[in-house]
């Protein structure tokens, strides 16, 4: 059982990573033409994650993907790194939350996930670069509820499949 | 496979929390984008890291001004109250298609070049002698 | 349970909702905020910025089409290569064909040749505006990066002397030069209107004349002065003042070089060469003209005198920039000195 868990888990990390780099190449979602503006492919993994066994495995999973993408392009420790760091356990764990109060469905979980993903960064941005972002909030609530809805869409076909 | 549990369940087709969430989202940010500052900056902060090496003053004629990011030179052009990124090296060249930026609050970000351009609204000095 | 929560979340989001648009409406129709207004123009020979705090924004933008024209009618009387219509101007005074023997000076450019006329005993000779011819020559000598002859030069100092009287001037036309000085006057002049109209909280930035009023929080303004030996606007001092001229004379925007020397726009008209005893120097004194006058004074004498000069005068604190090493201060300096 446990040797089970940990070769799905792996496989979900990695798919996670692989989806994380992948959504880099798609122009505009690339989270630099807006700083932090991904479609969040990676959090399809994380949601159905977060879904099927609980938070603490979902957490993990987020940090894997984060150190490893981190690893892979733009090195530990650099900007970018602390940037999805804080945006995704920000994420993560407001989704956690979202889910334990049990009022929303997927989608709502997930729209509330892609903003506090946005939030962390510009969090980060605040601390690390002492500058303020926040007129770019307003954009990214708006922009937050169609990603969060494409990839709350996508994980709930999964589950439902799983089903 | 584990199981899914059934509570998870009771939730998995769009509630009326998910729909109201959606719709204020929708309406606070477009609110707030009403009501979003329209003021022009007058100056310009560029950043390395998280250090400031370059105020640009942006009610002057226009002029080219050139920075060292962490992957290689970023070319800026300045003046008439907007500025832009012109030249720099990375991946995608985001923040050279981002083009011209003249609101204060706005910023041009080169996350790959750590280098950060902001119009801000208060801004550290309120004018330049020259 | 769940038509409970809900029926609390609609209420939770109606509130949210009211409150969010009452907010607006509060900022926007009720609330008199101060906003900031601005405005950049081409005008004597440089790009201004003038920047007003005010309330009423109707009253904003005429101060600062107001501000426009007045500096567009200083362009217009100091200008010494044009003539305006029915405008009596420096070309004017210099190229008429007028049979009269006064001619009648607008309020404000009497004013200005009265006032540089009284600087030049104080600085003994260095600041001087009959050299109108002095900087024709060097003014083209730095067009074609060519040094001017002793001949040419000292023909130069053939000069008009300028004589005023009740709002006249002799008509002998003189070749009066105001370059220097222009921008400070008009500068001043806007700075006396704007407080006219009731906005005292401004920024005014003149190509090397900076104007501010009162501060629009309950701070000062923060000013940076520019460093002659970068070309990035690369700062090297910030200082902090209200309602105070700050006026940098530097020669490191317009010259040209020959055998490693340099020769800049600001001529002493003891020796008929540029000055190069300092980068740049930076004057802080409330009046705008007066600011602007005894930066070319202090620009054009070498520092130790220019030092014992500034110490004199009451309200001027001046910093010269020597070399990237070497700044040097007058000792009341450090009152506007910032972080």
């Amino acid at each position: 059982m446990q040797v089970k868990k940990m070769t799905h888990m792996a496989m979900y990390a990695s798919l996670a990573v692989v989806l994380s780099i992948f959504e880099s190449f798609i122009p505009f979602f690339d989270g630099y033409t807006i700083p932090g503006m991904k479609l969040g492919l990676a959090n399809i993994v994380i949601l159905y994650v977060l879904y099927t066994y609980s938070f603490k495995e979902a957490f993990c999973i987020a940090l894997l993907k984060v150190f490893i993408v981190a690893l892979c392009r733009t090195g530990l420790f650099s900007f970018s790194f602390y940037f999805s760091l804080l945006g995704s356990v920000f994420s993560v764990s407001a989704m956690g939350f979202v889910k334990r109060i049990n009022i929303f469905s997927i989608l709502g979980v997930s729209i509330v996930g892609s903003f506090t993903h946005c939030l962390g960064q510009l969090f980060i941005a605040y601390f690390l670069l002492d500058i303020h972002l926040l007129s770019y909030l307003p954009f990214m609530l708006l922009l937050s509820v169609p990603t969060g809805i494409l990839t709350g869409y996508m994980s709930k076909k999964l589950l439902m499949i799983q089903k | 496979m584990s199981k899914l549990h059934r509570q998870d369940f009771n939730n998995i087709f769009m509630t009326k929390a998910d729909k109201i969430l959606i719709v204020f989202s929708l309406c606070i940010g477009i609110t707030f984008f009403l009501l979003k500052s329209t003021t022009n900056a007058s100056y310009a902060d560029v950043y390395l890291k998280n250090e400031r090496i370059l105020t640009i003053d942006l009610n002057t004629e226009k002029k080219t001004y050139t920075v060292k990011g962490t992957l290689g030179k970023i070319v800026i052009e300045a003046g008439n109250g907007k500025i832009r990124v012109i030249e720099e090296k990375s991946s995608n060249h985001i923040c050279s298609k981002q083009g011209w930026v003249s609101k204060k609050g706005d910023s041009i970000v080169c996350l790959p070049n750590e280098v950060v351009i902001q119009l801000s609204g208060k801004m550290e000095l309120d004018t330049i002698v020259r | 349970m769940q038509e409970k929560i809900n029926k609390w979340l609609w209420t939770f989001c109606f509130i949210l909702f009211v409150s969010l648009i009452g907010y607006s409406i509060y900022t926007t129709y009720i609330q008199k905020q101060i906003h900031s207004y601005d405005t950049r123009f081409y005008s004597m020979d440089t790009y201004i910025y003038v920047q007003l705090y005010e309330t009423n924004k109707e009253k904003a933008e005429n101060a600062l089409k107001e501000v426009e024209t007045i500096y567009q009618k200083y362009h217009e009387l100091t200008d010494r290569y044009q003539s305006y219509p029915s405008i009596h101007n420096l070309y004017f005074i210099h190229h008429n064909e007028s049979k009269e023997e006064w001619i009648s000076l607008d309020k404000g450019l009497y004013e200005l040749i009265e006032t540089s006329i009284s600087y030049k005993e104080k600085s003994g000779g260095l600041f001087d505006i009959r050299l109108g011819n002095l900087t024709d020559i060097w003014k083209k000598a730095i067009q074609e990066e060519t040094l001017p002859s002793m001949e040419e030069l000292s023909i130069s100092k053939e000069y008009q002397e300028i004589i005023l009287e009740n709002g006249k001037i002799y008509n002998n036309h003189a070749n009066i030069d105001l370059g220097a000085v222009a921008k400070g006057y008009a500068t001043k002049k806007v700075g006396e209107y704007l407080r006219k109209i009731g906005i005292d909280r401004f920024v005014i930035n003149a190509g090397g004349n900076v104007l501010v009023g009162n501060h629009y929080g309950d701070d000062a303004y923060k000013i940076g002065i520019e460093n002659p030996t970068s070309k990035e606007g690369d700062i090297f001092i910030k200082v902090k003042a209200n309602n105070k001229a700050v006026v940098t004379s530097g020669g490191y925007q317009r010259f040209f070089e020959i055998d490693g020397k340099r020769y800049n726009h600001i001529i002493n008209p003891l020796t008929l060469y540029p000055s190069n005893h300092t980068l740049s120097v930076t004057v802080i004194t409330e009046d705008s003209l007066k600011a602007d006058i005894l930066s070319t004074i202090l620009f054009l004498m070498d520092v130790e005198t220019g030092l014992s000069f500034v110490e004199q005068l009451e309200d001027v604190e001046a910093i010269w920039y020597l070399s990237e090493d070497e700044q040097i201060t007058s000792t009341g300096f450090q009152q506007y000195l910032y972080d």
